[in-house]
Protein backbone atom coordinates (compact mmCIF):
# COMPACT_ATOMS: atom_id res chain seq x y z
CA UNK A 1 0.00 0.00 0.00
CA UNK A 2 2.52 2.17 0.64
CA UNK A 3 4.92 1.40 -2.38
CA UNK A 4 1.58 2.80 -4.81
CA UNK A 5 1.55 5.97 -2.91
CA UNK A 6 4.84 7.12 -2.94
CA UNK A 7 4.96 6.17 -6.24
CA UNK A 8 1.76 8.34 -6.92
CA UNK A 9 3.37 10.88 -4.59
CA UNK A 10 6.64 11.27 -6.84
CA UNK A 11 5.00 10.85 -10.88
CA UNK A 12 2.78 13.51 -9.57
CA UNK A 13 5.29 16.02 -8.25
CA UNK A 14 7.33 15.32 -11.49
CA UNK A 15 5.26 15.16 -14.59
CA UNK A 16 2.38 16.73 -12.77
CA UNK A 17 4.44 19.51 -11.03
CA UNK A 18 7.74 19.87 -12.75
CA UNK A 19 6.70 18.98 -16.06
CA UNK A 20 3.46 20.47 -15.89
CA UNK A 21 1.80 17.57 -18.28
CA UNK A 22 -2.07 18.35 -18.32
CA UNK A 23 -4.71 15.65 -16.95
CA UNK A 24 -7.47 14.59 -18.51
CA UNK A 25 -10.11 17.79 -18.26
CA UNK A 26 -10.36 18.28 -14.28
CA UNK A 27 -9.00 15.18 -13.05
CA UNK A 28 -6.84 16.18 -10.24
CA UNK A 29 -3.31 14.93 -11.30
CA UNK A 30 -2.96 11.98 -8.41
CA UNK A 31 -6.08 10.83 -9.02
CA UNK A 32 -4.80 10.31 -12.20
CA UNK A 33 -1.93 8.69 -12.05
CA UNK A 34 -3.08 6.11 -9.11
CA UNK A 35 -5.67 5.13 -11.76
CA UNK A 36 -3.09 4.19 -14.21
CA UNK A 37 -1.02 2.64 -11.75
CA UNK A 38 -3.52 0.66 -10.73
CA UNK A 39 -3.72 -1.80 -13.83
CA UNK A 40 0.72 -1.34 -14.57
CA UNK A 41 0.81 -2.78 -10.94
CA UNK A 42 -1.04 -5.91 -11.87
CA UNK A 43 0.68 -6.17 -14.73
CA UNK A 44 4.37 -5.95 -13.09
CA UNK A 45 3.48 -8.07 -10.36
CA UNK A 46 1.96 -10.85 -12.55
CA UNK A 47 5.27 -10.56 -14.79
CA UNK A 48 7.50 -10.21 -12.10
CA UNK A 49 5.63 -12.85 -9.99
CA UNK A 50 4.70 -15.62 -12.61
CA UNK A 51 8.08 -15.26 -14.10
CA UNK A 52 10.13 -16.61 -10.76
CA UNK A 53 7.08 -19.36 -10.78
CA UNK A 54 8.10 -22.15 -11.89
CA UNK A 55 12.25 -21.93 -10.50
CA UNK A 56 9.97 -21.02 -7.39
CA UNK A 57 8.13 -24.32 -7.09
CA UNK A 58 11.07 -26.51 -8.69
CA UNK A 59 10.32 -29.10 -6.33
CA UNK A 60 6.89 -29.67 -7.02
CA UNK A 61 7.05 -29.58 -10.64
CA UNK A 62 10.08 -31.96 -11.02
CA UNK A 63 8.40 -34.65 -9.13
CA UNK A 64 4.79 -35.04 -10.58
CA UNK A 65 2.61 -34.52 -13.42
CA UNK A 66 0.60 -31.71 -13.59
CA UNK A 67 -0.16 -28.80 -16.49
CA UNK A 68 2.43 -26.65 -15.93
CA UNK A 69 0.09 -23.50 -17.17
CA UNK A 70 -1.24 -23.69 -13.09
CA UNK A 71 1.86 -22.56 -11.46
CA UNK A 72 2.05 -18.90 -13.39
CA UNK A 73 -1.58 -18.84 -13.74
CA UNK A 74 -1.79 -18.75 -10.01
CA UNK A 75 0.12 -15.84 -9.60
CA UNK A 76 -1.81 -14.07 -11.42
CA UNK A 77 -4.59 -14.96 -9.12
CA UNK A 78 -2.39 -13.62 -6.08
CA UNK A 79 -1.55 -10.04 -7.77
CA UNK A 80 -5.58 -10.02 -8.53
CA UNK A 81 -5.80 -9.37 -4.37
CA UNK A 82 -3.11 -7.19 -4.15
CA UNK A 83 -4.94 -5.70 -6.70
CA UNK A 84 -8.37 -5.57 -4.44
CA UNK A 85 -6.60 -3.66 -1.94
CA UNK A 86 -5.42 -0.94 -4.31
CA UNK A 87 -8.63 -0.42 -5.71
CA UNK A 88 -10.01 0.55 -2.25
CA UNK A 89 -7.19 2.90 -1.64
CA UNK A 90 -7.98 4.24 -5.23
CA UNK A 91 -11.66 4.72 -3.84
CA UNK A 92 -10.36 6.73 -0.53
CA UNK A 93 -8.68 8.55 -3.21
CA UNK A 94 -11.07 9.24 -5.13
CA UNK A 95 -13.28 10.39 -2.58
CA UNK A 96 -11.14 12.86 -1.07
CA UNK A 97 -10.84 14.32 -4.20
CA UNK A 98 -14.12 14.20 -5.11
CA UNK A 99 -13.78 12.34 -8.25
CA UNK A 100 -17.22 10.29 -9.06
CA UNK A 101 -17.08 7.25 -11.30
CA UNK A 102 -20.25 7.62 -13.98
CA UNK A 103 -21.92 4.57 -15.31
CA UNK A 104 -18.96 3.54 -17.31
CA UNK A 105 -18.09 1.99 -13.56
CA UNK A 106 -20.55 -1.11 -14.73
CA UNK A 107 -17.62 -1.93 -17.59
CA UNK A 108 -15.03 -2.09 -14.45
CA UNK A 109 -15.27 -6.37 -14.43
CA UNK A 110 -14.39 -6.26 -18.32
CA UNK A 111 -11.44 -4.40 -18.48
CA UNK A 112 -10.12 -5.87 -15.28
CA UNK A 113 -10.07 -8.99 -17.09
CA UNK A 114 -8.73 -7.78 -20.53
CA UNK A 115 -5.85 -6.50 -17.91
CA UNK A 116 -5.55 -9.91 -16.48
CA UNK A 117 -5.47 -11.32 -19.82
CA UNK A 118 -2.85 -8.68 -21.38
CA UNK A 119 0.17 -9.37 -18.60
CA UNK A 120 -0.70 -13.36 -18.84
CA UNK A 121 0.46 -13.31 -22.16
CA UNK A 122 4.23 -12.07 -21.54
CA UNK A 123 4.17 -13.44 -18.41
CA UNK A 124 3.74 -17.32 -19.92
CA UNK A 125 6.80 -16.25 -22.92
CA UNK A 126 8.68 -14.91 -19.99
CA UNK A 127 8.29 -17.27 -17.47
CA UNK A 128 9.26 -20.07 -20.17
CA UNK A 129 12.13 -18.65 -20.99
CA UNK A 130 13.01 -18.11 -17.70
CA UNK A 131 13.03 -21.56 -17.21
CA UNK A 132 15.58 -22.38 -20.04
CA UNK A 133 17.79 -19.29 -19.77
CA UNK A 134 17.68 -18.66 -16.02
CA UNK A 135 19.81 -15.52 -16.62
CA UNK A 136 16.74 -13.99 -17.75
CA UNK A 137 15.50 -13.01 -14.50
CA UNK A 138 17.87 -10.42 -14.13
CA UNK A 139 16.45 -8.65 -17.00
CA UNK A 140 12.83 -8.59 -15.92
CA UNK A 141 13.21 -6.19 -13.39
CA UNK A 142 14.44 -3.65 -16.20
CA UNK A 143 11.77 -4.57 -18.54
CA UNK A 144 9.07 -3.65 -15.59
CA UNK A 145 11.15 -0.33 -15.37
CA UNK A 146 11.76 0.18 -19.03
CA UNK A 147 7.76 -0.32 -19.10
CA UNK A 148 6.62 1.70 -16.55
CA UNK A 149 8.03 4.89 -18.78
CA UNK A 150 6.74 3.66 -21.81
CA UNK A 151 3.03 3.15 -20.87
CA UNK A 152 1.35 6.20 -19.90
CA UNK A 153 1.06 5.77 -15.79
CA UNK A 154 2.68 9.13 -14.92
CA UNK A 155 0.72 11.19 -17.94
CA UNK A 156 -2.17 10.49 -19.65
CA UNK A 157 -2.40 9.45 -23.06
CA UNK A 158 -3.90 12.52 -24.70
CA UNK A 159 -0.17 13.48 -24.18
CA UNK A 160 1.06 11.69 -27.36
CA UNK A 161 0.91 13.50 -30.68
CA UNK A 162 -2.16 12.41 -32.63
CA UNK A 163 -0.23 10.47 -35.46
CA UNK A 164 1.79 8.22 -32.89
CA UNK A 165 -1.20 7.57 -30.82
CA UNK A 166 -2.44 4.96 -33.42
CA UNK A 167 1.17 3.19 -33.00
CA UNK A 168 1.82 3.63 -29.47
CA UNK A 169 -1.46 1.77 -28.22
CA UNK A 170 0.57 -1.40 -30.04
CA UNK A 171 1.77 -1.54 -26.08
CA UNK A 172 -1.53 -3.47 -24.65
CA UNK A 173 -1.06 -1.79 -21.30
CA UNK A 174 -2.30 1.35 -23.32
CA UNK A 175 -5.29 -0.01 -23.87
CA UNK A 176 -5.84 -1.16 -20.60
CA UNK A 177 -4.89 1.96 -18.43
CA UNK A 178 -7.04 4.13 -20.57
CA UNK A 179 -9.94 1.64 -20.67
CA UNK A 180 -9.68 2.18 -16.74
CA UNK A 181 -8.69 5.75 -16.58
CA UNK A 182 -12.22 5.59 -18.64
CA UNK A 183 -14.09 3.64 -16.34
CA UNK A 184 -12.93 5.22 -13.04
CA UNK A 185 -12.91 8.67 -14.22
CA UNK A 186 -15.96 9.90 -15.06
CA UNK A 187 -17.00 11.77 -17.48
CA UNK A 188 -13.98 13.96 -17.60
CA UNK A 189 -11.75 10.61 -19.62
CA UNK A 190 -12.02 9.92 -22.95
CA UNK A 191 -11.31 6.52 -24.79
CA UNK A 192 -9.62 6.83 -28.12
CA UNK A 193 -11.51 3.86 -29.88
CA UNK A 194 -9.04 2.42 -32.66
CA UNK A 195 -6.19 2.54 -30.14
CA UNK A 196 -8.08 0.31 -27.69
CA UNK A 197 -9.07 -2.04 -30.59
CA UNK A 198 -5.59 -2.20 -31.63
CA UNK A 199 -4.51 -3.22 -27.82
CA UNK A 200 -7.17 -5.55 -27.73
CA UNK A 201 -5.48 -7.25 -31.03
CA UNK A 202 -2.33 -6.75 -29.55
CA UNK A 203 -3.05 -8.34 -26.18
CA UNK A 204 -4.76 -11.31 -27.78
CA UNK A 205 -2.07 -12.14 -29.97
CA UNK A 206 0.48 -11.50 -26.85
CA UNK A 207 -1.90 -14.29 -24.88
CA UNK A 208 -1.85 -16.79 -27.60
CA UNK A 209 1.44 -16.70 -28.63
CA UNK A 210 2.78 -16.85 -24.61
CA UNK A 211 0.37 -20.20 -24.39
CA UNK A 212 1.50 -21.33 -27.50
CA UNK A 213 5.23 -20.93 -26.40
CA UNK A 214 4.61 -22.23 -23.07
CA UNK A 215 2.83 -25.26 -24.08
CA UNK A 216 5.43 -26.43 -26.79
CA UNK A 217 8.54 -25.64 -24.37
CA UNK A 218 6.02 -26.92 -21.14
CA UNK A 219 7.92 -30.41 -21.29
CA UNK A 220 10.74 -29.97 -20.87
CA UNK A 221 10.47 -27.96 -17.88
CA UNK A 222 10.94 -30.53 -15.51
CA UNK A 223 14.47 -31.59 -16.38
CA UNK A 224 15.73 -27.81 -16.51
CA UNK A 225 14.28 -26.55 -13.71
CA UNK B 1 -19.63 -60.42 3.66
CA UNK B 2 -17.07 -59.28 1.78
CA UNK B 3 -19.26 -56.67 0.87
CA UNK B 4 -18.19 -55.10 3.76
CA UNK B 5 -14.32 -55.11 2.89
CA UNK B 6 -12.69 -52.31 1.81
CA UNK B 7 -11.70 -53.25 -1.55
CA UNK B 8 -15.64 -54.03 -2.09
CA UNK B 9 -16.58 -50.67 -1.57
CA UNK B 10 -13.67 -49.39 -4.00
CA UNK B 11 -15.42 -51.17 -6.46
CA UNK B 12 -18.80 -50.28 -6.25
CA UNK B 13 -17.74 -46.81 -6.62
CA UNK B 14 -16.94 -45.23 -10.14
CA UNK B 15 -13.55 -43.84 -10.62
CA UNK B 16 -13.36 -40.37 -10.10
CA UNK B 17 -10.10 -40.25 -13.01
CA UNK B 18 -8.52 -42.99 -14.97
CA UNK B 19 -5.19 -42.18 -15.91
CA UNK B 20 -4.02 -43.01 -19.26
CA UNK B 21 -0.48 -43.02 -20.28
CA UNK B 22 -0.33 -43.10 -23.94
CA UNK B 23 1.92 -41.01 -26.39
CA UNK B 24 -0.15 -37.63 -26.81
CA UNK B 25 -3.02 -38.04 -24.90
CA UNK B 26 -1.47 -34.97 -22.24
CA UNK B 27 -1.55 -32.91 -25.71
CA UNK B 28 -4.54 -33.84 -26.61
CA UNK B 29 -6.45 -33.48 -23.11
CA UNK B 30 -4.65 -29.94 -22.30
CA UNK B 31 -7.46 -27.94 -21.09
CA UNK B 32 -9.53 -31.40 -19.90
CA UNK B 33 -6.64 -31.47 -17.61
CA UNK B 34 -6.41 -27.62 -16.77
CA UNK B 35 -9.85 -27.40 -15.52
CA UNK B 36 -9.31 -31.00 -13.46
CA UNK B 37 -6.05 -29.58 -11.71
CA UNK B 38 -8.32 -26.48 -10.83
CA UNK B 39 -7.43 -27.24 -6.99
CA UNK B 40 -4.24 -27.55 -7.27
CA UNK B 41 -4.66 -23.48 -8.80
CA UNK B 42 -6.77 -22.57 -5.64
CA UNK B 43 -3.88 -24.01 -3.56
CA UNK B 44 -0.88 -22.29 -5.13
CA UNK B 45 -2.92 -19.39 -4.91
CA UNK B 46 -3.90 -19.69 -1.21
CA UNK B 47 -0.32 -20.33 0.04
CA UNK B 48 1.06 -17.55 -1.60
CA UNK B 49 -1.66 -15.02 -0.18
CA UNK B 50 -1.76 -16.52 3.26
CA UNK B 51 2.57 -16.44 3.52
CA UNK B 52 2.21 -12.75 2.04
CA UNK B 53 -0.92 -11.54 4.41
CA UNK B 54 0.55 -12.98 7.36
CA UNK B 55 4.32 -11.92 7.35
CA UNK B 56 2.53 -8.50 6.35
CA UNK B 57 -0.01 -8.52 9.60
CA UNK B 58 2.65 -9.86 12.30
CA UNK B 59 5.34 -7.08 10.65
CA UNK B 60 2.75 -4.45 10.40
CA UNK B 61 3.55 -1.03 9.06
CA UNK B 62 7.68 -2.09 8.86
CA UNK B 63 8.06 -2.56 12.83
CA UNK B 64 11.74 -3.55 11.45
CA UNK B 65 12.21 -0.46 10.40
CA UNK B 66 12.10 1.09 13.50
CA UNK B 67 13.02 -1.56 15.76
CA UNK B 68 16.25 -2.30 13.73
CA UNK B 69 18.51 1.04 14.70
CA UNK B 70 17.16 0.79 18.58
CA UNK B 71 18.68 -2.64 19.10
Amino acid sequence: MVRPLATVLIFTFVFGRLAKLPSDGAVPYPVLVFAGMLPWFLFSSVLGDASNSLVGNANLISKVYFPRLIVPASAGAVAIVDFAINLLVLFGLQLWYGVWPNWHIIFLPLFIIFAVIASLGPALYITALNVKYRDFRYIIPFLIQFGLYVSPVGFSSAVVPDEWRFWYSLNPVVGVIDGFRWCLLGAESQLYMPGFLVSVAAATFLLWFGVSYFRSTERTFADLV
Amino acid sequence: MTQNTPMAMEETRPPERLLILEKGRAERNYWTDLWHYRELFAILAWRDISVRTSRRLSDWPGRWFVRLPLC
